[in-house]
């Protein structure tokens, strides 16, 4: 229908004939994806898969032990082999839904097997034990971005399910210099070992898709976790900074560059190295000046690191959104236009005291947003026209 | 890579979460078959487990021969569990034994020695139960878990646990008991 949609634009504006509509229009319906059975089936087995947990969270008493574990076991045989059936047959939906299905009845059975013997394992550990499991068979089944996108969000899930396990190791890193929270570190980190295994898993061919759809959702969290712990050292939330923890972003920093430069193509080279140089750039500069700003300062002092940070942060998303004007992403430049002018309005109202100063302050916030708003329209339209900004 | 070789990777592939899933339900069940079984009163309160289901956070009560008594900085002393008689309810009888020669030495008279730690004078949690907050998770079945967090409440040494202790002191859980019958399975 969008096939259609556009071919009859681009017929009435007289770039292509109707023969090419006619070529075009044939090979649309051979190549047709039933996208709306993908997202139905996909979104049965994955109700299917969280209601099978539902249930052995109810913890039935009425059923042996034996029984609950036997069927379990059974049921994750049965689908396994389904997926072996449908691999064999090279039918692509059942093997993908199959999969996604024993992704869910794995974890269900581990859940299982911990209620059933009272384990007192950490739920980190389950989790980590899941992945590990199912991470074999779903590198080599599955190719859609749905399943990679699950796959990405029980990966994140297990790490930040791990916080109170890793905070301790990396407070033992750093020593007695440590202190606070390490939230910028626990971000950061798995931000760019998520590009490490996205540009990995794009190296096999019929995996590249998913694997550029998991570069995407790794890179949008590196953005947030550079952007948070700049917003959060603004918050003074976090207090001082260990070199080791600098130290462990640049490790994990130039893995992730590797990857790229190695692993990347000469497009995701050229896009995303710049990005991610600086997302380090910017995480680091905003540690080193999370140092106590002179605590016995006044309000002149406060508002000169505020200014600092804020403009640390507006930098930040300026060099986001020339990244994405050169490279004709108008979606983010119109997204990095909006931070900024976010922020630049927090930063006028903390110069002026806050909203409960004065109503003109309300007024001119407005009017600042209107005239960026505005700025932000030329510029975007410049861009959709090929003109950089 | 030829088909058959690819073959066989992906039946491998699916073939271990499987194989893992009957190798922790064997350990589990192997471990239960060489054990020794006390029962343990509890005593706790009620929160939730999204992934394992209801549970309630209890801590073992212990029927101690003396309570342990912290060192002179405040801290509880490292050591064991030691359990000098079994009753006919399988209801031990515990000494705390810390890391002294001497206390060692104690241990020969010990019917079990349990590794552990205490988290408060009468709180001993064993090392194979330990969680980051020293408190043990019973899981139950969603529509008794209120039933239960009242009767711990109201009624101290109601619920118990059958602790399955192994010769090298690891323990595990085997059953949830109310007044002394089983629950559910």
């Amino acid at each position: 229908m969008i096939a259609e949609h556009y071919l009859k634009r681009w017929q009435g504006a007289g770039l292509i004939d109707d023969a090419a509509v006619e070529r075009i229009s044939a090979w649309e319906a051979t190549h047709r994806r039933p996208i709306w059975l993908w997202a139905l089936s996909g979104t049965g087995a994955l109700a299917i898969g969280l209601g099978v947990v539902a249930m052995v969270a109810a913890n039935w008493e009425d059923i042996p032990a034996a029984v609950k574990l036997s069927g379990a076991m059974l049921l994750t045989g049965l689908v396994a082999a389904f997926v072996f059936v449908a691999w064999l047959r090279d039918r692509a939906w059942p093997r993908e839904i199959g999969a996604l299905l024993l992704f869910g009845l794995v974890i269900a059975s581990i859940a299982l097997i911990g209620q059933v013997y009272q384990l007192q394992s950490e739920p980190w550990q389950a989790l980590l034990t899941w992945l590990a499991l199912c991470t074999p068979f779903l590198a080599l089944l599955t190719f859609t971005r749905l399943v990679g996108t699950l796959w990405f969000a029980a990966a994140v899930l297990t790490w930040f399910s791990a916080s109170e396990t890793l905070e301790p190791l990396i407070r033992t890193l750093g020593s007695a210099s440590a202190r606070g929270h390490f939230f910028h570190v626990l971000f950061y980190l798995p931000a760019c070992l998520m590009i490490l295994v996205a540009v990995v898993r794009g190296l096999w061919p019929p995996a590249e898709k998913q694997g550029e759809l998991m570069l995407k959702l790794a890179l949008a969290g590196l953005t947030g976790a550079v952007s948070m712990t700049v917003i959060t050292i603004d918050s003074r939330l976090i207090d001082q900074v260990a070199p080791v923890e600098i130290w462990l972003g640049a490790v994990a920093t130039a893995l992730a560059a590797m990857a790229l430069w190695f692993g990347g193509g000469e497009m995701q080279r050229r896009h995303t190295l710049p990005l991610l140089g600086v997302s380090f750039g910017t995480w680091a500069v905003a540690l080193l000046l999370a140092h106590p700003w002179n605590p016995d300062g006044g309000l002149e002092d406060t508002i000169t690191f505020e200014a600092i940070i804020g403009l640390l942060f507006i930098l930040y998303w300026s060099a986001i959104g020339w990244l994405a004007a050169r490279t004709g992403q108008r979606i983010l430049f119109g997204l990095a236009f909006t931070v900024i002018g976010l922020r630049l309005l927090v930063l006028y109202f903390q110069a002026i005291g806050g909203l409960t100063a004065t109503g003109f302050g309300l007024i001119g916030g407005g009017l600042l947003c209107l005239a960026l708003s505005w700025l932000g329209w030329r510029l975007t339209q410049r861009l959709a026209r090929g003109t950089p900004p | 890579m030829s088909r058959k070789a690819t073959a066989l990777l992906v039946i491998a592939a699916l073939a271990l979460p499987l194989l893992a899933l009957a190798a922790m339900i064997g350990e589990q069940e192997w471990l239960r078959s060489r054990v020794t079984v006390l029962n343990v009163a509890v005593r706790g309160v009620d929160p939730r487990d999204l992934l394992r289901g209801h549970y309630l956070t209890t801590a073992l009560e212990w029927n101690w021969e003396r309570l342990p008594q912290p060192e002179a900085d405040g801290r509880m002393p490292e050591g064991a569990l030691c359990v000098t008689a079994i009753d006919a309810q399988r209801r031990p009888r515990v000494r705390f034994l810390p890391d002294s020669a001497e206390d060692r030495a104690m241990a020969r008279n010990c019917l079990l020695v349990i590794p552990g730690g205490l988290w408060a004078s009468d709180r001993f949690v064993p090392d194979a139960l330990a969680t980051s907050d020293g408190s043990i998770r019973l899981f139950v079945p969603e529509e008794r878990a209120r039933e239960l967090e009242r009767l711990m409440r109201n009624r101290p040494g109601a619920l118990t646990v059958d602790l399955a202790v192994r010769a090298d002191g690891h323990v595990s859980i085997k059953a949830l008991r109310i007044d002394d019958e089983a629950l559910g399975h």
